[in-house]
């Protein structure tokens, strides 16, 4: 007699992705807090790793657009309820939304590799950045601060990419899925 | 994965990208520096109500009627009000401000705020007190 499985219940009929889901949705936040303590030794304020940029570039290549944009929201939420406030949000979202969708994209045309769509991912984050702060706080020196973010922000992404080109590979032989 | 090479990874495209996401912000850094020179000499700014009413240079001598209410002089490489039409005066008796006098001439009355843009001030001197 077969037995009848209530979704509700039964947690074997989850999908497997909800589960790794939500760890690279910890990882995510663990990561943007561990940054925020390791100090970077230059004078411009801004400039950072990227470190959950690692995991969501990986959600992007193991999983898909949808996926990634769903944690990349939740992390910053989370993030910005916990240690920050609703500028923190702001700036965090238009970043993380942006470099996404300039990741997924570049990703789509099927020219480019890890590295270029990472860098490229971190570049977006920054000018979104930038711009955010162009229009929420007045003589913001965005002249000064748009060239030098974006070069931080093709470091940090091919660093994060090159980082990235070795876990894919790696989650996939895992079994994540 | 044990003959690990980046070279196969990235490819002819991935390199043209990041030259040209390196290019584009050294080219704005090298315009910023070109420009940034040329634009050195401090200015005097007026803001009325907040919004931009004129820049004027410090260097030549100027007698600016700010709408109908307020007038600054410029002398002599200092801004000061010389007259406004309130009662109390404050931003007539406010100390000229310079390329070596830092500070604001404010004038609540009329909304009006004077400054210096572009003066680079001695770093050890908190300010003047005239």
């Amino acid at each position: 007699m077969k037995m009848t499985r209530d979704p509700n219940t039964d947690f074997t009929m989850l999908k497997p992705s909800t589960a790794f889901l939500g760890i690279f949705l910890a990882l995510a936040v663990i990561f943007g807090y561990v940054e925020a303590l390791i100090p970077v030794p230059v004078p411009v304020p801004g400039i950072k790793l990227g470190l959950t940029n690692l995991v969501i570039t990986a959600i992007l290549y193991v999983y898909g657009y949808r996926e990634a944009l769903v944690i990349t929201a939740l992390r910053v939420f989370i993030i910005g309820f916990l240690f920050g406030n609703l500028f923190s949000i702001a700036y965090g979202l238009t970043g993380a939304v942006l470099s996404l969708t300039v990741m997924a994209f570049l990703k789509r045309t099927g020219l480019f590799g890890v590295i270029g769509v990472s860098a490229a991912g971190g570049v977006s984050h920054n000018i979104a950045q930038v711009m955010t702060a162009y229009f929420m706080v007045t003589g913001f020196p965005v002249r000064w601060y748009m060239p030098i973010l974006m070069l931080a922000g093709v470091g940090a992404g091919i660093l994060t990419g090159i980082a990235d080109v070795m876990i894919i590979p790696r989650l996939h032989r895992f079994g994540v899925r | 994965m044990k003959d690990f090479s980046i070279r196969k990874y990235i490819g002819i495209p991935d390199i043209l990208l990041i030259i040209v996401l390196t290019a584009l912000p050294t080219a704005m850094l090298g315009c910023n520096f070109f420009t940034g020179s040329s634009k050195e000499n401090p200015q005097i700014a007026v803001y009325v109500h907040g919004e931009l009413y004129g820049k004027y240079d410090l260097d030549t001598p100027a007698i600016i009627e700010i709408g109908d209410t307020n007038t600054l002089e410029i002398a002599s490489g200092h801004a000061s009000m010389i007259h406004a039409d309130c009662r109390d005066q404050v931003c007539v008796h406010t100390a000229p401000i310079g390329k070596e006098l830092p500070g604001h001439i404010v004038c609540l009355p009329n909304g009006i705020v004077v400054s210096v843009e572009n003066a680079e001030y001695p770093a050890d001197i908190d300010g003047y007190v005239s």
